[in-house]
């Protein structure tokens, strides 16, 4: 079955994030995942991570993985455009959007509508660099501007989900996006209401296709710029978001979802949150300056992506995931949280010490004699291959992220995130997560949390397994390691 | 338990293995060719023989086994491999063992006659228990660092 993940805005980029590494560590199984990024700020730097870590993970992907194995799995691609926007010219601002010099002088009543619900600076404030946590812009935006059935990417979109259906398949498409900015309140219900009314008008059954959705309340805010006064030329530039209307916001937006019935079209709704957001940094507009770190919130949205794919929802069916205690988030605290907590486990073991111990010798593997390293005259015949070589090199870039935004969780969110010891392959420098450049092998049993019942394997143990399972390739050398340092369930 | 009796037996097999070995294939060949050294007659030579050929195999399944200790004990960092540590402490060992069949030589009393042929079975009681143990036995992670290990372990 093929899914559709539609990220909007940011945090839509942001939980998408958290899907690729899901998909990664093998909690993602479907057979390919469709992305489609939507953003009025294409340069935005969530985005843009996002989309490096998708060709990181495309490129890890070809390496083969065995079948038998989940890591990797899920054929993960983007649409072409990779990010969709409202509105094609990024210097348009809401003025030209609608049209506003063009209304005709018998029709000055609207005129005076759109005064009425904008102030000066949102009609004029240029677009480029998004919504600014301003949905009244991006309602008005989309609502003038997207028309969906006659511009890539939704025509591919359309053909494809055709395509699934006819075959019989049922279709699956997931909308994130937050609810208290700009592009997300705006876009979420808007881009699955025209959706569906396109794909339903292209003969596409409705029994056949399932639209779930992520909301995402307010799980963060930032402090107001200090000492930056604009300059006069870009006075209308000095809209911007404010993290103290988020929650009014938040509110705003769900009464008028629900007088006017938006979220019907969902067959699933996630409405995921925190109560108390934490300070993430000074504000940044938009463009490549608004990264954010990782969140736990972005997680279990994700874990509602996955859970929206991986089962089949029946109506009517509440469900409630809460943390048990008000001060931490532990591993209890997530939905299926044994095998969630095995993935992620093996995973960033795998990933320590490949970084720990096999990168290192990679990276200098044709000044070692080949007959002290047996897997390399094993699985590569006393030489890696230029080609391998690279691969590995990408794998260790993709091992990076994975490890950073791993401990990103750890510190984004005002409880304690008890799930990993994040202190042993990573240290907190100028508000950033920085990975430790010096990883210790005698750490690897200590980074999961909890392993009360595991077995676990010490890196010496990896080696020599590694070294006595059989095989022949890249993609063998990389199971066995992964298998063998897997947390091993001890049989009680 | 059943583990411990289980090693406990291969040992003392392996032990009366060798015993037998020498006993009854090493001997009557050596008989042949050796003569005892001026004040020993045949037999005790013949008896000191199997006594020393029992001491130099255990030790050369000593140095066997502090290779596999070696081997396990390696952490197989980058800096270890571009070290030439693994291979020096195969070699090391090696040379013990060369150096554990002269002295039972010495020990022994050289043959009037023959010497080539003790020396040679005194050689290969503790060369050959080392090499063919440790190419082998060593545990995967360090399997090809006996010299030619590569062409006996990848049986793959």
């Amino acid at each position: 079955m093929n899914h559709y993940l539609i990220a909007v805005g940011g945090t839509g980029a942001k939980v998408a994030e958290s899907v690729l590494h899901l998909a990664a560590v093998g909690l993602m199984t479907g057979k390919s995942l469709h992305i489609i990024f939507v953003d009025q700020d294409r340069s935005n730097g969530n985005l843009g991570r996002t989309q490096v870590l998708l060709d990181t993970y495309s490129f890890c992907k070809k390496i083969g993985f065995s079948d038998s194995s989940d890591i990797f799995k899920a054929e993960v691609t983007k649409s072409s455009p990779p990010v969709w926007s409202p509105i094609p010219d990024m210097n348009a601002s809401l003025k030209q959007v609608v049209g506003y010099n063009l209304i005709p002088s018998d029709k000055e009543a609207i005129r005076g509508l759109y005064d009425v619900l904008f102030s000066e600076a949102e009609k004029q404030t240029p677009l480029d660099e998004g919504f600014r946590g301003h949905p009244s812009i991006g309602a008005a935006a989309f609502f003038k501007a997207v028309n969906l059935g006659e511009e890539e990417p939704w025509m591919t979109l359309a053909s494809k989900v055709r395509q699934d259906t006819s075959s019989g398949d049922a279709v699956k498409i997931f909308v994130a996006g937050s609810i208290f900015g700009g592009t997300g309140a705006a876009g979420v219900p808007t881009i699955a209401r025209l959706l569906k009314d396109k794909l339903i008008k292209a003969d596409v059954k409705e029994a056949h296709l399932s639209i779930g959705a992520s909301l995402i309340l307010p799980y963060f805010n930032f402090l107001e710029m200090q000492g930056q006064t604009p300059s006069s030329d870009q006075n209308q530039r000095t809209l911007v978001a404010k993290a103290d209307n988020f929650l009014v916001k938040t509110k705003v937006a769900l009464r008028y979802y629900e007088a006017n019935q938006l979220l019907r079209v969902f067959r699933s709704l996630y409405v995921i949150g925190n109560d108390t957001p934490k300070a993430v940094g000074e504000y940044s507009i938009g463009s490549v300056s608004q990264r954010n770190d990782a969140h736990a919130i972005e997680l279990l949205s994700a874990l509602a992506a996955r859970e929206f794919f991986m089962n089949d929802s029946k109506d009517g069916n509440v469900k409630l995931a809460a943390r048990k205690s008000a001060s931490a988030i532990e591993w209890e605290d997530f939905p299926d949280h044994r095998v969630m907590k095995q993935r992620l486990a093996d995973y960033l073991r795998f990933a320590f010490v490949y970084l720990a111990q096999y990168e290192p010798i990679v990276q200098c593997v044709s000044s070692i004699k080949a007959c002290k390293i047996p897997w390399l005259l094993d699985y590569f015949g006393g030489a890696l291959p230029e080609e391998s070589l690279r691969s590995l090199n990408k794998l260790g870039e993709y091992l990076r992220s994975y490890l950073t935004w791993i401990a990103e969780i750890h510190n984004t969110a005002n409880q304690e995130v008890n799930l990993f010891n994040w202190k042993l392959f990573s240290e907190k420098s100028e508000n950033r997560m920085q990975l430790l450049t010096d990883l210790r092998l005698e750490d690897l049993s200590q980074l999961v949390t909890g392993t009360d019942g595991y077995g676990l394997p010490g890196a010496m143990d990896i080696w020599h397994e590694v070294s006595a399972a059989h095989g022949r390739g890249l993609a063998d050398f990389l199971m066995a390691l992964y298998t063998a340092s897997k947390m091993k369930a001890r049989e009680r | 338990m059943k583990r411990i009796l289980t090693v406990f037996l291969k040992v003392v097999g392996l032990y009366v293995g060798i015993f037998l070995f020498v006993r009854w294939l090493v001997v009557p060949i050596l008989v042949s060719y050796i003569a005892a050294p001026v004040d020993t007659n045949l037999e005790d030579y013949l008896d000191r023989i199997i006594l020393i050929s029992i001491v130099a195999f255990t030790l050369s399944a000593f140095a066997c086994a502090a290779w596999e200790w070696a081997a396990l004990s390696f952490k197989y960092t980058r800096e270890e491999l571009l070290s030439i540590k693994y291979q020096s402490w195969w070699w090391i060992l090696f040379f013990l063992c060369c150096v554990a069949s002269y002295a039972c030589l010495v020990i022994l009393r050289r043959p009037n006659e023959g010497e080539i042929y003790v020396t040679s079975f005194l050689f290969i009681i503790t060369i050959v228990p080392y090499y063919v143990g440790t190419l082998l036995f060593t545990p995967s992670g360090a399997k090809y660092v006996p010299p030619f290990a590569k062409y006996f372990r990848r049986w793959k």
